[in-house]
């Protein structure tokens, strides 16, 4: 019976010590300002052999498409204060939002981000990123419905359903650098460097 | 696992009120098809010929010399497809790439507003109930159409001027007023379907969509003067029982039809030029959604 009570004071303490040392999880309306922290305008550069090409784009918050982000949470084991949590958010974007791609401005309608919040995973390792957003500035769709056509293939159409946008992603919340950028352009994609 | 699942189909509908795709589709989807088959490869024939003046002319925007010829040519290649219209809906944007890139909104609200057409034939077409069930399922599909207001047309009545007060209005007409008719044509149509569609017995809504497929045929045997439109035809005035019935659709389908016009005439018109193009369709795109834009209190009164 000894051992018993030691074994569970020993549960309970290891269990106390993780919840502790967790982040308590974030309401949605963190996420919901994380979106709206994304920068206003950038510029990248693709680099290419003899000439390389850049865009930019320009970008104002209209109203957001869910009232609230979507968040899930993905417990490891037994325990529930170590997960990883997903979020997702869309944004849609004012009229003038634009993307200048070699001279050509293409109205920007949405933003939809793919995130997961790492803080309550137990790892703390600084090589392992505590967020991760992947963000789609998304191009000539005002229905913001994507990446996936949900109805595809009974709907008809393509299975993607966006045929430009700017991707990249953040991994630093302070910052918000952009990383790991790329532009698909009329179905065809390009990796890319932020210049400013 | 399953919470994944959930989530996802949580993240999916939670979108219902801004999507092109509608999702999931009624039960009635397509089904005029299998019962009218004649009729819904016109309208897929429709759609395709759309495209493809809209491609054609914004490839050649600037270098038409000739417009009579054009309009012959372009003629003759619609009228090769309306004699054998597809049996699928084809993707617009594998006939018209430069069309769908450069008037994104435009695309957007067409596609949900043809939506919205096409369903409501369907349910016209298949309701075994001619009463408030199919009128019910009617109103459910509408609400649905309106409720995605990022890209719903909206269903106030608007003036003739929202067609035709712009600065590069009636080019269109002007230049090839053959194919202006064509259009006319089709959008006769679709909102005489309806009228048809409406007809209380299975044998009635035969005939009166034989008659409707005969009187377009006839309408497009040799323009311009086998149509004697003097302007876009209304859905009040051509299908009277549907507007009475579902009294706010009309205007919402008046409206796109307007737009489709609007469109003509913008990529048409010289005082439009092609780096404009885009700005203006999204300007024009966003009036057509605006119920207060060229409102009038009575409908059809123009």
């Amino acid at each position: 019976m000894k051992n018993v009570c030691k074994v569970f004071i020993l549960v309970l303490f290891s269990f106390s010590a993780n919840v502790k040392s967790a982040t308590p999880p974030a309401a949605p309306q963190f996420y919901r300002d994380l979106t709206l922290n994304i920068r206003k305008s950038a510029e990248f550069k693709v680099p290419m052999i003899g000439t390389d090409q850049s865009y930019s784009y320009e970008l104002e918050f209209a109203d957001p498409v869910y009232k609230e982000p979507m968040i899930g949470d993905m417990a490891l084991g037994n325990n529930p204060a170590i997960f990883y949590r997903q979020f997702w958010d869309r944004v849609l974007l004012k009229d003038g939002s634009h993307v200048s791609i070699n001279g050509e401005d293409i109205p920007l309608t949405c933003i939809f981000i793919s995130g997961q919040d790492n803080r309550n995973s137990g790892n703390i390792d600084p090589r392992f990123p505590q967020f991760i957003m992947k963000v789609y500035l998304v191009a000539n769709d005002f229905s913001c419905v994507g990446p996936i056509n949900p109805g595809f293939p009974e709907n008809g159409g393509k299975e993607e359903a966006w045929d430009t946008y700017l991707y990249f992603e953040v991994r630093d919340p302070t910052i918000m650098l952009p990383v790991e950028s790329k532009i698909r352009y009329r179905w065809n994609e390009f990796h890319s460097v932020l210049v400013k | 696992m399953k919470k994944i699942i959930m989530l996802l189909i949580f993240l999916i509908s939670s979108v219902l009120h801004a999507e092109v795709v509608w999702y999931p589709s009624p039960p009635e989807a397509y089904k005029l098809g299998e019962v009218y088959p004649e009729a819904q490869r016109l309208l897929f024939a429709f759609d395709y010929g759309h495209a493809l003046v809209y491609e054609t002319l914004i490839l050649k925007k600037g270098t038409i010399k000739n417009p009579k010829e054009l309009e012959k040519e372009l003629l003759t290649r619609i009228f090769s497809i309306l004699e054998n219209p597809p049996y699928i809906k084809v993707d617009e944007g594998d006939i018209a790439p430069n069309y769908v890139y450069k008037f994104p909104l435009v695309i957007n609200l067409f596609d949900w507003s043809h939506m919205l057409h096409q369903f409501v034939l369907d349910v016209l077409a298949t309701s075994e109930d001619r009463g408030p069930v199919m009128v019910d399922r009617i109103n459910t599909i509408y609400e649905k159409y309106k409720s995605n207001k990022a890209i719903a047309i909206t269903d106030e009545c608007k003036s003739m001027l929202f067609m035709d007060g712009h600065y590069f209005s009636k080019t269109f007409r002007k230049q090839f007023p053959s194919f202006n008719l064509l259009i006319w044509s089709y959008h006769w149509f679709q909102i005489k379907l309806y009228e048809a569609l409406l007809a209380p017995t299975k044998m009635e809504r035969d005939v009166a969509v034989a008659n409707t497929i005969a009187q377009f045929k006839s309408l497009i045997s040799d323009l311009p003067d086998s149509a004697d439109f003097d302007m876009m035809p209304e859905t009040a005035t051509e299908a009277p029982t549907f507007a009475k019935l579902f009294p706010k659709i009309p205007a919402a389908f008046d409206n796109n039809h307007m737009l489709h016009d609007i469109v003509s005439d913008m990529i048409t018109s010289d005082k439009v030029p092609v780096e404009k193009l885009r700005g203006e369709a999204l300007r024009l795109g966003r009036m057509a959604q605006d119920p207060d834009a060229f409102k009038v209190p009575v409908c059809n009164q123009n």
